[in-house]
């Protein structure tokens, strides 16, 4: 599904971020990139939803070279992959069922559906009850979950998280890698960046030290 | 493509930053006005050059005691010049009767007056083509050669003259013309990049969840082109008002000088007003988003 092969990144004037990175994620596999602050693991998902470009190597997704893809088919790309971001990048001051309709918007899906799927998705968060309220009203748990059904409402084959559980507390945490091990049931590809290994348990984990990997 | 749904969010769009559109609009207004005043006065001028090109005359005074037949030989002769349309023969007695009604009332002046001072005369209309200054020098130039003809009464100097104006007014209106246009399109392109500042957060959720840069534009694009018609209805909303005040002081004036075939906003210039208008903010935002967003 996802292969890296000798990836570097590099920025500026010799910043290496990654270094000779060669990886590759199964179909639905499950799997922690972790590693210390600065370790390169947001760069790697970066990589991988074309917010950057590798500086050398080659990346494939579905078999699809995708470090070489056209800046027009980029979009198309990111209409198959999830990504929750460490800073949510939510709309604040929009509701809750606002936010996640925006992919489908992007699709130009109709009314209807947009409402139908929205639905589906915030019951699967446990939000469906207070979709009309402003984000900017909900705590940082529950910003979590709205960015997660934006993530998901339009099914992905890759979901791809940043640090999940980076300003929650436990319990919230807990409720977090549920909802996101249920998507990963259904069959999508999930990786996800955190410095907590404690999250790890026993999934697959690729551990990143300077942009290098070590394990 | 979803015209509704794009119509919804450049609405939006406007809703959330309201002052700074409205300013933008104003601004255009004033460019708009300028641009306007500009073009009526450029075609309400032509039209005036028109209307006195075509009331164009020669008037031929004749010599005293000219016969009969030579008289119809001059008017044979002049009706053979090419530009000639019309020639009509003024008598002294007829040039006397039409003074006296001229004069009205006032006609008792010419009591003391002993016979008739007046000259014969022929009147020479000219043919469309020739309503002109080098129309009127064909003729006149040939009238000279004609012994029977004493002087010459027409109005060419100073046709050629308004009309060398005219051709001023037309250059300088383009080049003010361009002016205006750049101007506009600098005004709108800063409000639609100042409304990309403000939503810059929406983009950016919408560029990471695949949406294509023509998506994330095209509101942009509908907020250019109502942003430029709103400051095209602002600035007719000017010039009327600019019209009505102008008509109320000066109407006998204008009535005078175009004999009642003035229209101090033609419709072409209201044509022009809301298509440049709605093309400026157009192209005003396709300018602020050409580099942007990136994939």
């Amino acid at each position: 599904m996802i292969q890296l092969i000798s990836v570097y990144k590099t920025y500026g004037q010799g910043i290496t971020s990654l270094s000779n990175i060669n990886l590759a994620i199964k179909k639905g596999e499950f799997v922690f990139i972790t590693g210390a602050s600065g370790s390169g693991k947001t760069t790697l998902l970066k990589l991988l939803y074309c917010e950057e470009r590798p500086t050398s190597g080659q990346i494939l997704i579905n078999r699809q070279a995708v470090d070489s893809l056209k800046i027009s088919e980029i979009p198309y790309l990111r209409r198959r992959i999830g990504v929750i971001f460490q800073d949510f990048k939510l709309l604040s001051e929009r509701t809750i069922f606002d936010n996640v309709a925006i992919p489908l918007e992007v699709l130009g899906l109709p009314r209807e559906e947009i409402v139908k799927r929205v639905q589906d998705v915030l019951k699967k968060v446990r939000l469906h009850h207070r979709m009309e309220e402003k984000v900017s009203s909900l705590s940082s748990g529950e910003q979590q979950k709205v960015a997660v059904g934006r993530a998901i409402i339009n099914d992905p084959m890759i979901l791809l998280v940043d640090e999940p559980t980076g300003s929650l507390d436990s319990g919230t945490g807990d409720e977090i890698m549920e909802i996101l091990r249920s998507v990963n049931a259904r069959g999508t590809t999930t990786v996800i960046a955190t410095h907590n290994r404690f999250l790890i348990k026993d999934s697959r984990a690729v551990v990143l030290e300077k942009g290098r990997i070590v394990s | 493509m979803r015209p509704l749904y794009f119509i919804g969010k450049a609405a939006a769009g406007m809703r959330n930053a309201p002052l700074i559109n409205l300013l933008a609009a104003v601004n255009i207004a004033l460019s708009l006005t300028l641009f306007g005043g500009f073009l009526v006065g450029l075609i309400n001028a032509n039209r005036l050059a028109e209307r006195l090109e075509s009331r164009l005359e020669v008037v031929a005074y004749l010599k005293e005691r000219i016969s009969t037949a030579s008289l119809a030989g001059i008017e044979d002769e002049i009706k053979k010049f090419p530009e000639v349309r019309e020639v009509v023969y003024i008598s002294k007695e007829d040039a006397l009767a039409s003074l006296k009604k001229g004069l009205a009332e006032d006609s008792s002046i010419l009591d003391g007056i002993e016979g008739n001072p007046l000259p014969a005369s022929f009147v020479i209309r000219l043919r469309d083509g020739f309503q002109n200054s080098a129309g009127i020098k064909g003729v006149t130039a040939r009238l000279r050669g004609i012994d029977s003809v004493d002087e010459l009464q027409y109005g060419g100097q100073w046709l050629e003259k308004f009309s060398a104006i005219i051709s001023i007014i037309k250059f300088g209106g383009a080049a003010l013309g361009v002016i205006l246009i750049l101007s506009t399109m600098l005004i709108v392109s800063n409000t639609i990049r100042f409304t990309l500042q403000t939503r810059m957060e929406e983009i950016e959720v919408m560029r990471l969840v695949g949406a294509t840069p023509l998506f994330i534009r095209v509101p942009f694009f509908i907020e250019g082109a109502v942003l430029g018609t709103l400051g095209a209805i602002l600035a007719y909303g000017a010039m009327a008002a600019a019209k009505g005040f102008i008509e109320y002081n000066l109407g006998n004036e204008l009535k005078l000088l175009f004999g009642g075939d003035i229209d101090i906003l033609p419709y072409q210039a209201i044509i022009g007003l809301f298509t440049f208008g709605m093309a400026f903010g157009l192209f005003g935002s396709v300018i602020s988003l050409w580099r942007f967003p990136k994939a």
